[in-house]
């Protein structure tokens, strides 16, 4: 038996989903977190008897007409696949808006049980509702539930189960009307909405006006005030990497890269009469490069603890209100923000929350543009080079995010541009959900999934990665041992493209190459193979300062033989050249358009190489212009200019398509 | 003996990898390690699917 929990965004699904069975799908305190559909089997607690139960998690829709995507998800289910019983789970703190959907779902003629959900804020609100007369009104069962302690979900399994097979009838039928025409569309919602409000007046008592202003309402006054706003948003993401990267992050990332590296000497120690060759395989290939990424797992996991607050306490939603004003300016909305927030943790689920956006132009640029923030698998790399190569390590971290947030701006006036639709207007509309102090339990659990999958990683993939870069390193193209490492099946697969990055670092680093390349499988590879490629690199860094251990800075530049300049300019093109491999299928899922995709892929890679390019030339002109290594600039200005005249080609055909199409 | 051990240690562990990978492959998981595997629409258990087309409806 099929069970479909269907209704508003935000009106607790996924938590009802996840307690129900026993999933850990992702929850947050906005609308449009669920973007897919999801099911499991309902946990045995719930009910008896030898049916089987299954849940569906549905994401939110406001009507059976979809908005966007996810919507039209909910409504190809209920009515294509037609579940054995709908749960409705309804926000009964809005109750007016969420009945439109329910009238609706109780057309489909499919039994219907009505979850008053969100009823303990409804009591400390001191809100009254009579789910016995609203039965009566709706025609079909209505209970009482709170989604995040389980009240009620054991009489609300049962009734759900005893309701297969009945018939459903609509208290409200919608009359024949053409849906092509707005004008009677609008005449029937109208009509529909009249109903529902005739229901709500009948059942539901407050003791306060909508007029009067809430707690919530104060807090709102001031943070999505335009200048106050944007000042505490800026302050808050601020104290999410300080936090992640300094203060909590740090100190227990230096605690584990120690007692880490006590192993592999350990490990080392035993194999001390072992083959040289076999030694380096096995300690600083597979151990090494393991250690290299899990090291600063604490760092990811604070960040993704922080993240998930976040998430939770209703704050993201304003965020978005704040921003509007700025990225309307460049073609998006606020609720692109959403998209570029969460891909701060990680890419992957930033590309798909951009699913929610209405408008298909401003849906495929928020995908395309969402990997410019750095995820929490850069974050290795960015406290790599900040420790080797920078003092102020703290700088390092904030002018990526920031060179992030200005790149996503000017590649959305690009795609405004190549696409003609400059002069259109954005605009959007966004639930704001009350604030609430956020679960830190939920948070928790968060964190941990998050953090087992990054353990995942680097068990499996990272592993690999770096034990094939460290058999490569070790042998000639006739697999013969390598005397040096630049005889080997490494330098030799990577040396072509040093030549490209010739340019960004002023040296011809196969090194260099091999870390950028194994990094798209996974970001956190960069970190692994040049721990690798550069033994001994991972022991300089003093992960809870996020700098040089003292008197191993000469060290660590002999062992990168790069300038400072040319450091940061290499960190630049990792972070914001494409993506891994997972966040550029993620991305073609999205945009649903090839043109688009390598549009997207083409503009990352022309991004992440400019920038690299001038941080690389001009940097280098304004600290020490005798070092500007002349024929790599000139070479890398001619890639930049064949970047730029392709651009030009397209923007110019665009315009030329759109001119013949207006006459 | 010490170069055996080592020799098996890693065929062992690259071995329970990539079975671990290809289990994962046969089950429609593509992106071994991301959290959203199961989420995303590019890496659904379903195997490589696409997102769902939008309508664009008067509300």
């Amino acid at each position: 038996m099929r069970i479909a929990l269907s209704g508003n965004p935000n009106s607790g699904k996924t938590t009802m989903y996840n307690a129900l069975t026993g999933s850990s799908e992702k929850v947050g305190n906005w609308a449009g977190v669920t973007v897919d559909k999801n099911e499991r089997p309902v946990k045995r607690a719930f009910y008896t008897g030898d049916e089987r139960l299954i849940a569906v998690d549905l994401p939110g829709a406001y009507s059976m007409s979809p908005f966007t995507g996810e919507e039209s998800i909910t409504r190809d289910y209920v009515r294509g696949e037609s579940p054995d019983v709908i749960v409705n789970i309804v926000d009964s703190t809005n109750l007016g808006r969420s009945l439109f959907f329910t009238t609706q779902l109780l057309e489909l003629g499919i039994p219907t049980v009505v979850a008053l959900n969100k009823s303990d804020l409804n009591r400390k609100q001191r809100t009254s509702l009579d789910p016995n007369r609203l039965s009566e009104l709706l025609g079909c069962p209505v209970l009482s539930t709170v989604s995040t302690s389980q009240e009620g979900f054991l009489e609300l399994v049962s009734v759900a189960m005893s309701l297969k097979g009945k018939e459903q009838r609509a208290p409200f039928v919608a009359k024949e009307i053409d849906p092509s025409d707005p004008d009677a569309v609008r005449a029937e919602d109208r009509r529909r909405f009249a109903f529902v409000n005739s229901i709500v007046r009948e059942v539901e008592q407050k003791s306060h006006r909508a007029s009067e202003f809430s707690l919530s309402d104060r807090i709102d006054l001031l943070l999505t005030g335009r200048g106050v706003g944007i000042l505490f948003f800026s302050l808050v993401m601020f104290l999410v990497f300080q936090i992640s990267q300094v203060w909590v992050g740090g100190p227990i990332a230096d605690l584990l890269v120690g007692f880490l590296e006590q192993g592999q000497e350990a490990v080392r120690g035993v194999l001390s009469t072992a083959h040289p060759l076999l030694v380096a395989l096995l300690v600083d290939g597979v151990i090494g490069g393991v250690i290299a990424v899990l090291g600063f797992l604490p760092l990811v996991m604070v960040m993704y603890f922080l993240i998930a607050l976040l998430e939770d306490c209703g704050y993201l939603s304003r965020v978005a209100v704040v921003l509007d004003p700025i990225f309307k300016k460049v073609g998006l909305s606020g609720k692109s923000v959403i998209p570029f927030v969460i891909s701060v943790g990680c890419a992957v689920p930033g590309i798909m929350a951009s699913r929610t956006i209405k408008d298909e132009r401003e849906r495929r640029a928020a995908a395309m543009l969402a990997p410019f923030m750095p995820c929490g698998a850069k974050i290795p790399v960015i406290a790599l080079f900040a420790g080797a190569f920078f003092d102020g390590a703290g700088w390092v971290s904030t002018v990526t995010y920031l060179s992030g947030i200005l790149l996503i701006f000017l590649g959305a006036l690009l795609v405004n541009r190549v696409t003609g639709n400059y002069k259109k207007r954005s605009y959007f509309i966004i639930e704001m959900p009350a604030y609430k102090f956020p679960s830190i339990w939920g948070a928790t659990k968060s964190m941990f999934s998050r953090g087992k999958s990054y353990v995942v990683k680097a068990a499996t993939v990272i592993l690999l990665c770096n034990t094939v870069v460290q058999i490569m390193q070790s042998f000639t193209l006739a697999f013969a041992v390598a005397e040096t490492a630049d005889a080997s099946i490494l330098a030799a697969v990577a040396k072509p493209f040093s030549y490209l990055f010739y340019p960004l670092v002023g040296v011809l680093s196969w090194q260099l190459a091999a870390a950028t390349l194994t990094g798209f499988i996974a970001k956190e590879n960069v970190v692994g193979t040049l721990a690798v490629c550069f033994v001994g690199l991972e022991n300089l860094i003093d992960t809870e300062e996020l700098v040089l251990l003292e008197g191993s800075g000469a060290e660590a530049a002999g062992i990168f033989a790069i300038t400072k300049v040319a450091a940061l300019a290499y960190l630049m093109f990792n972070l914001y050249s494409p993506p891994c491999f997972a966040a550029l299928g993620a991305m073609n899922a999205e945009v649903k358009s090839a043109k688009w995709f390598w549009g997207g892929v083409g503009l990352q890679l022309g991004v992440g190489y400019t920038v690299s390019y001038l941080v690389y030339t001009i940097g280098t002109l304004i600290i020490s212009p005798e070092t500007l290594n002349v024929p790599a600039a000139l070479l890398g200005l001619a890639a930049v200019f064949a970047m730029a005249a392709v651009v030009l080609t397209v923007i110019r055909r665009g315009d030329l398509a759109r001119e013949m199409q207006a006459k | 003996m010490e170069n055996a051990i080592i020799l098996v240690t890693v065929a062992l562990i690259l071995g329970a990898i990539i079975g671990y990978l290809i289990r994962s492959h046969r089950r429609g998981k593509r992106c071994i390690g991301c959290p959203y595997a199961k989420e995303c629409t590019a890496c659904s258990t379903d195997g490589c699917v696409e997102a769902p087309k939008t309508e664009e409806k008067e509300k």
